[in-house]
C-alpha cells in the first residue's frame, strides 16, 4: 500500500488515462461505462454524458475504514472487486487503506493511511462500515485507537463520506436494543461532512459500486430524506416486486408451505416489508442477478432501513396501509430505465405518493403489526 | 414500422405471475425502430431497470427471435450481440471475465454502438503498426 502510494504520484490523474494505461481499449471502457450505467439505474440516455464524465474524473483516493461490523459489508464489497468489468471501478479509484483488504499490517498499514490523508487532505472519500461504540472507547479500537477518534481524525480532511451498510448509515445490529456498546452510526457525529449512507446488511455489491462510479462521474447524488442515493433506494422492494400482482389481487400466502406459497403469491401476510424498504435488490438482485430474498420465498427484512432488527417480528404483517394503488397496469419500471414506455409505468404521482407514505412509516408504524 | 399484431401474437401473458412489462417493452421497441427509421436515432433500453417475473424475459427474448447476424466481442469478458428477428433491433449481454451477466440492453440501431471499431482504438493501432514498420526498417 505504501508503495502503492508512491506509485501515484506518477499514475495519471484521471480515470480514462489511467485505464488506457492499464491496457483497457475503448470499447472496453464502453463496455465498462454501459455495465456502470445499468449498475447505477441510470437512463441509457445519459449513457454518453457517463463515458465523458467518467473519462475525466480524477481517480480519488479512497480511505476505508472499518468499526463495529460483521466484515459483511467487506465481503460484498469484494464480490464486486473480483478482477472483472464491474471490478474495474476499484482501479478508477485509489484504495489506499482498508485494514481488512490491504497486505500491510500493524504500523505499516497506519502509517499508509496517514500518509493517503496527508497527501490527498481534504480532497480524499472516506468510505466507513460498522457503527461507533461512545459506550466505552475500549469496546473497539484499532492499532489502539478507539473508533471514535480514528472516524473524527479522518473525517476533517475528508471531501466526503459513504457509510456504507446500515451499522455505519444507521446503528445497525450493534445499536439494536438494549444497545450494549452505545452504538452510533456516523452521521450522528459527523455534521459538517457530506454524507452518503448506502445502507443494507449487507448493501448490494452493484450499489456499492455504483455509488462509487456515481460519485466519480457526476458528484454527490441525489439523496432522499435517510440521506440514500435516490438511484439506487427511490423505490420501495413493494413497488418493483414480481409479486406485486398477486398483492394487488389480494392473494397472499398465508404460511411457508401452503398452495399459495407454491403458487408464488405475495408474502406480506408472511411479514414481508418490502412495502416500508427502500433498495433495488428487485431489480438489481444479488448472487449476480440470480435471484432475491422474495424470490427464494422469503418476505423483505428490510435491511436497508433505520432500527431494522428492532422492528418487531420479521414474520409479523405490516399494517401500514401501503396506499391505495388499486389497478395499476404494471410495476414501476425503474426511473430513467425505459422512458417513454406509455403502460407498466407505475404514474408518477402514485410514486410520489409512496415515496411520502415512506417518510412517514416508522419503527413504531412497524411494530404495530398484527400477525394476520 | 414493425407490426404490433405480431408482437402480441407472441407476448400474451402464458402464465399468472406477469408484472406487465412486457407489452410496454415491445411498444417501446416498436415506437423506437420507427425512430431509427425516420429521424436516424438509436435507442438504448436497459432491461436491467424494470423488474420481470421469472421466465418473462425469456418470454421477452422468445418473442423477438433470432436474425441473421451475431457478434461476439471479447473484452473484459464477453459480449454477445444478435439482431433480432426484427432488423435494427439488437439484443445485447455483457458478461464479466467470471461469466456472470452484467448487463442486458436492447439497442435498436444499425449496428450496436459498441461494435463500431472505436477511434481512440484505431489511432491505438495505426500507432502499434507504425512502430512495427520503424522497428522492422531498423532491424534491416
Ligand atoms: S408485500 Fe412483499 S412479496 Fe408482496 S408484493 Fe410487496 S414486496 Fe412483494
Amino acid at each position: 500500500m505504501t508503495t502503492r502510494i508512491k506509485d501515484l504520484n506518477t499514475a495519471p490523474n484521471n480515470v480514462g488515462k489511467y485505464l488506457s494505461t492499464q491496457g483497457i481499449s475503448r470499447r472496453g471502457f464502453l463496455k465498462f461505462c454501459t455495465t456502470m450505467a445499468s449498475m447505477m439505474a441510470v437512463s441509457p440516455t445519459l449513457l454518453p454524458q457517463l463515458v465523458e464524465a467518467l473519462e475525466n474524473a480524477p481517480r480519488p483516493s479512497v480511505i476505508w475504514l472499518s468499526f463495529q461490523e460483521c466484515t459483511g459489508c467487506t465481503e460484498s464489497l469484494t464480490r464486486a472487486h473480483s478482477p472483472t468489468v464491474e471490478g474495474l471501478i476499484f482501479d478508477a479509484i485509489s484504495l489506499d487503506y482498508h485494514h481488512t483488504l490491504q497486505a500491510a499490517s500493524g504500523e505499516a498499514a497506519e502509517l499508509a493511511r496517514e500518509e493517503a490523508m496527508k497527501a490527498h487532505w481534504g480532497k480524499y472519500l472516506l468510505v466507513v462500515d460498522g457503527s461507533i461504540p461512545l459506550g466505552n472507547p475500549g469496546f473497539s479500537t484499532i492499532a489502539g485507537m478507539s473508533n471514535l477518534d480514528m472516524l473524527l481524525e479522518a473525517a476533517k480532511g475528508a471531501a466526503a463520506i459513504i457509510a456504507a451498510g446500515t451499522c455505519a448509515a444507521y446503528g445497525g445490529i450493534p445499536k439494536a436494543n438494549p444497545n450494549p456498546t452505545g452504538a452510533v452510526a456516523v452521521q450522528d457525529l459527523i455534521k459538517d461532512k457530506p454524507i452518503i449512507n448506502v445502507p443494507g446488511c449487507p448493501p448490494i455489491p452493484v450499489v456499492i459500486t455504483g455509488v462509487l462510479a456515481h460519485f466519480l462521474a457526476f458528484g454527490l447524488p441525489e439523496l432522499d430524506s435517510l440521506g440514500r442515493p435516490k438511484a439506487f433506494y427511490g423505490q420501495s422492494i413493494h413497488d418493483r416486486c414480481y409479486r406485486r400482482p398477486f398483492y394487488e389481487r389480494g392473494q397472499f400466502a398465508e404460511t411457508f408451505d401452503d398452495e399459495g406459497a407454491k403458487q408464488g403469491w405475495c408474502l406480506f401476510k408472511l411479514g414481508c416489508k418490502g412495502p416500508s424498504t427502500y433498495n433495488a435488490c428487485a431489480t438489481t438482485k444479488w448472487n449476480q442477478g440470480t435471484s432475491f430474498p422474495i424470490e427464494s420465498g422469503h418476505g423483505c427484512l428490510g435491511c436497508s432501513e433505520p432500527n431494522f432488527w428492532d422492528a418487531g417480528s420479521f414474520y409479523k404483517a405490516l399494517s401500514v396501509p401501503t396506499g391505495d394503488l388499486g389497478k395499476i397496469a404494471g410495476y414501476a419500471l425503474a426511473a430513467g430505465g425505459i422512458a417513454g414506455a406509455a403502460a407498466g409505468l407505475l404514474a408518477q404521482h402514485k410514486k410520489g405518493q409512496a415515496i411520502k407514505e415512506h417518510k412517514i412509516v416508522t419503527v413504531n408504524d412497524l411494530e404495530k403489526g398484527n400477525s394476520a | 414500422m414493425i407490426p404490433t399484431e405480431h408482437f402480441k401474437l407472441n407476448a400474451e401473458p402464458n402464465t399468472d405471475l406477469d408484472t406487465g412489462n412486457l407489452l410496454p417493452v415491445l411498444h417501446q421497441i416498436c415506437h423506437a425502430t420507427d425512430k431509427l427509421i425516420q429521424h436516424n436515432s438509436e435507442t438504448l433500453i436497459d432491461l436491467n431497470a424494470m423488474p420481470f417475473a421469472p421466465g418473462e424475459k425469456e418470454r421477452l427474448k422468445a418473442t423477438l427471435g433470432r436474425g441473421e447476424i451475431s457478434i461476439q466481442l471479447n473484452v473484459l469478458g464477453r459480449s454477445e450481440l444478435y439482431e433480432t428477428q426484427y432488423a435494427g433491433v439488437w439484443w445485447i449481454e455483457h458478461y464479466n471475465s467470471n461469466d456472470n451477466l452484467m448487463a442486458q440492453l436492447i439497442e435498436i440501431n444499425w449496428l450496436p454502438a459498441i461494435a463500431r471499431s472505436q477511434a481512440e482504438d484505431v489511432h491505438a493501432g495505426l500507432h502499434k503498426m507504425k512502430a512495427f514498420f520503424i522497428q522492422h526498417n531498423g532491424d534491416d
